[in-house]
């Protein structure tokens, strides 16, 4: 079993996993959870040499989970790009305070960064998007390729980094990424930002300029962009021209004016986007304007926490399969497995109900008017 | 555009006839079954090439059986409600000599051998069956074109699919080429075709109507009744169908009261739970559904109900209950054809049914477990106090055709209906029309009862008819040849 359009490589989720997380984010979204949480404001504390303390706290009542992402990043010197960024995640009960166990910080934003992509590109971009524009070659970028690809066919991807070895190696890792043997995928290390943005369907900026980034003025006009790099208060990777004339989606608005600036007082949230509100995003130029927040942190811990990986999934539903002496046709194996992980989901969420409820004598199908 | 704001009351052409305002003519000697049916027949003729609602049309047995009926009428033999009255069924439910398709490859040249239970009431009741329906493949998968017949459409767009499983029965009532049909729900498939198709869909009590006879899916989640266009004329199909079956393991010995007098009952004095908590706060529901719901309420206290807001057990169980079940009960229904013949299913059908390999007797059963739990506080919650709940029943109006694509998955919307709870819990419920969102597609609420107690909703469906449900707004049919729904 396992079709997976894109292999795993260097320590990256898979697609698959990717595309399951942006579904329980939305879930979490539709539900109303995400809305009962409480996320305090991020806390940063700095001290002379530059080096950073943080702390993301979340608790929700309905995945009953109290984390707190807590990081460090050391600046490097002599300033630039490369900042040593140590992160991890301990996860507790919330009903109990039950210390649950602690979660790899960096595991937890890859898988996280790269599903709330899909999610925000899955609604906002053009259905028959093919070219990507990737601005960036670090870390981010990758996420963001993936997150992209979970949702969009991609035949032609533009990569532009002011490192020009690192832009080699990135494209490089998303032709080994890349295993469609009916859509083979090309991919260009361009020689400007303006190259690799010029007429894409999406692009992405993950960088750590400080400033607008020199694009292509000829973005089409149903352009989806994921701007997830650098950002302070007074400026944003993109011109405040295109913010402004763009619909701004952000993962939550008081973070994103507090950090990204008032511009994003006029953004939408997430949850706007699974609405019939979205449906008049279409043929308009979407910017997801990312500032992280710690509640997509929470949904990535629960997620992880309480799955089996894959593989594990795959072995069991083979062994039923073998079992029953059924063979799954192929190409039919990726939608029967992604079935299989919803009635997973299902089975789990009963089974806490269950260890909830107070036991009850007999066991019968019938119940209420059930003959 | 056909028959567009011709008031109900004053009926001008056959088909507007609902089946009380029929049955009457019939008896007063002022119209024939046969003129009846000839009209439906050559509606069909007309208008379903263009709306795929029909797999097999019964023509010459229709007529045969109208003939018989008008005999029996003029020798003052009177069989009931729908006594000379053209209705369809599902095509998963026999009808003797009549093919049984289930929209399935694997069902293709399959003639019933007997009647279904549903077949033989109506049989017996002088009923004239037209046909039998589109519908997803066996009462499951999705709107398909990899099936032996082209999925049904909605009449009120050619951009939107009319819902499913039961999309043929939504599609022939709402066009008007039937008053009746007969489907199952075994999660939402009679429901969510009439909320999308500005029908009145029923899904009565489980064990209320047996379904002997009829393809099983989930044999503990399936449920059998009316859609119908207005409320009457599901309270005459079901006052048919209903009852006892002694024959059908699943169906319950309870007495059936007279559904046909509940629409005149009003629902002054009735008591009504409301719980916007499953709908209003999620953003996947559709703001004009919520102030429809509002605004029905509101309908109801002015016709002398009381209306009372109260806490549901959380949905997520009760969809999470009814996944389960239906996973591990619909694999065990096609575990051999899985097997054997696992190309012969539609894509869609083959990757809901075959996950249900994977599903645990342990899991099974404490889905069973959590389902009398899930019962018993929902009875608790509504029925302790209340007569009746009204809740949303499709959370937006609906999904278009090209959302659908070739391959798994369907897209998220298609599965936007908030019906699973009732079939798990077995209380009778019901989709309303409440009137028309702004992109003029149907919308609606829906209606629970207690268990047994379907006349309680069809008093609400009926009031809320009368009030808002625009039973004289028809779709604007369209004629055969047009093909611009087609999604490729």
């Amino acid at each position: 079993m396992g079709r997976a359009h894109l292999t795993s490589v260097a320590g990256q989720p898979s697609v698959d996993l990717v595309r399951s997380l942006a579904d329980a984010m939305r879930a979490g979204l539709r539900s109303g959870a995400v809305r009962r949480m409480i996320v305090p404001p991020r806390e940063t504390a700095e001290d002379a040499a530059g080096t950073k303390f943080i702390s993301m706290p979340a608790v929700s009542p309905d995945y009953d989970l109290y984390i707190n992402k807590v990081a460090t990043i050391i600046a490097p010197d002599p300033p630039g790009p490369g900042a040593t960024v140590t992160s991890v995640v301990p996860a507790f009960s919330a009903s109990s305070g039950r210390f649950l166990g602690v979660l790899d910080g960096t595991v937890v934003t890859n898988l996280k960064s790269a599903a709330v992509t899909a999610l925000v590109t899955d609604c906002c971009a053009a259905k028959k998007s093919g070219v990507l524009g990737i601005i960036g070659s670090g870390v981010q970028a990758r996420q963001q390729y993936l997150g992209v690809s979970a949702v969009r066919d991609i035949a032609e991807v533009r990569v532009f980094s002011r490192n020009a070895a690192n832009a080699a190696a990135f494209a490089r890792d998303i032709t080994a990424m890349t295993t469609r043997a009916d859509a083979a995928v090309s991919v260009t290390v361009c020689e400007s930002a303006e190259q690799a943005s010029r007429g894409v369907d999406i692009l992405v900026t993950a960088t750590t300029s400080s400033g607008p980034l020199p694009i292509s003025s000829q973005l089409p006009s149903h352009v989806h962009v994921n701007c997830v790099g650098a950002h302070t208060v007074a400026s944003r990777e993109l011109a405040e021209d295109l913010l402004r004339t763009s619909v701004l989606i952000v993962e939550d608005r008081h973070t994103a004016v507090a950090e990204a600036g008032p511009l994003h007082s006029r953004a939408v949230e997430l949850d706007t986007l699974d609405t019939p509100a979205a449906a008049g995003f279409d043929g308009q130029r979407t910017i997801f304007s990312s500032t992280g927040c710690a509640y997509l942190d929470l949904i990535t811990c629960a997620f992880l926490a309480s799955r089996p990986g894959r593989e594990e999934d795959e072995a069991e539903l083979e062994d039923a399969a073998q079992r029953l002496r059924i063979k799954v046709p192929a190409d039919l194996e990726g939608g029967v497995l992604d079935g299989y992980r919803g009635l997973r989901d299902m089975t789990a969420l009963l089974r806490r109900a269950d260890a909830e409820a107070a036991d009850e004598p007999g066991v019968g199908e019938s119940g209420g008017s059930h003959a | 555009m056909l028959d567009a704001a011709i008031p109900r009351q004053t009926p001008t052409q056959l088909h507007e006839l609902t089946v009380l305002q029929a049955g009457a003519l019939l008896r007063a000697g002022e119209l024939t079954s046969t003129e009846l049916t000839a009209d439906a027949l050559a509606r069909i003729e007309r208008l379903d090439p263009a709306l795929h609602a029909f797999i097999h049309v019964t023509a010459e047995q229709a007529l045969r059986r109208a003939a018989q009926a008008d005999r029996d009428l003029r020798s003052g033999i009177d069989r009931g409600p729908l006594h000379g009255i053209p209705y369809a069924l599902k095509d998963i439910i026999d009808a003797e000599g009549v093919p049984t398709s289930n929209a399935s490859w694997l069902s293709t040249g399959r003639v019933a051998g007997s009647d279904s239970a549903i077949e033989g009431r109506l049989r017996a009741g002088g009923g004239v069956l037209l046909g039998k329906l589109t519908t997803y493949e066996f009462a499951v998968g999705g709107p398909s074109f990899d099936l032996p017949f082209p999925p049904a459409r909605n009449p009120w767009s050619d951009e939107h699919v009319p819902s499913g499983s039961s999309s043929g029965a939504g599609t022939a009532v709402a066009a008007g080429l039937v008053r009746v049909a007969l489907a199952s729900d075994t999660s939402g498939s009679i429901r969510g075709p009439a909320f999308h198709c500005g029908a009145v869909g029923l899904k009565p009590t489980y064990g209320r109507v047996s379904g002997r006879g009829a393809h099983a899916l989930s044999v503990t989640l399936d449920h059998f009744g009316p859609l119908a266009w207005t409320a009457g004329d599901a309270a005459a199909a079901l006052q048919v169908v209903a009852g006892a079956d002694p024959a059908g393991s699943r169906c319950a010995d309870v007495p059936v009261p007279d559904y046909l007098a509940a629409p005149a009952r009003g629902v002054a004095g009735l008591r009504i739970a409301h719980s916007p908590g499953w709908y209003a706060h999620d953003p996947a529901t559709a703001p004009e559904i919520v102030t429809s719901i509002e605004r029905a309420l509101r309908v109801l206290e002015g016709l002398g109900a009381t209306v009372e807001q109260i806490d549901l057990p959380p949905y997520d169980l009760f969809n999470a209950c009814g996944r389960i079940i239906f996973a591990a009960e619909a694999f065990s229904v096609h575990e051999e054809d899985l097997r054997r013949h696992p190309r012969s299913f539609g894509r869609y059908t083959y990757q809901r049914i075959m996950p249900g390999a994977g599903v645990l007797a342990t899991d099974l059963l404490r889905a069973y477990q959590a389902r009398r739990r899930l019962t018993r506080a929902l009875d608790e919650a509504v029925f302790g106090t209340c007569d009746v709940l009204i809740t949303a029943c499709g959370q937006t109006t609906a999904a278009r055709w090209a959302d659908f694509g070739a391959d798994w998955p369907p897209p998220r919307l298609a599965s936007d209906m908030q019906t699973i709870p009732f079939n798990v819990s077995g209380h009778p419920a019901a989709s309303v029309p409440t009137g028309f969102a702004g992109n003029g597609l149907p919308i609606g609420l829906q209606v629970v009862g207690r268990a047994f107690d379907e006349a309680s909703v069809l008093r609400v469906a009926a009031a809320l008819e009368v009030e808002l449900g625009q039973r004289n707004r028809r779709p604007p049919v369209p004629e055969a040849g047009r093909t611009s729904c087609d999604p490729t």
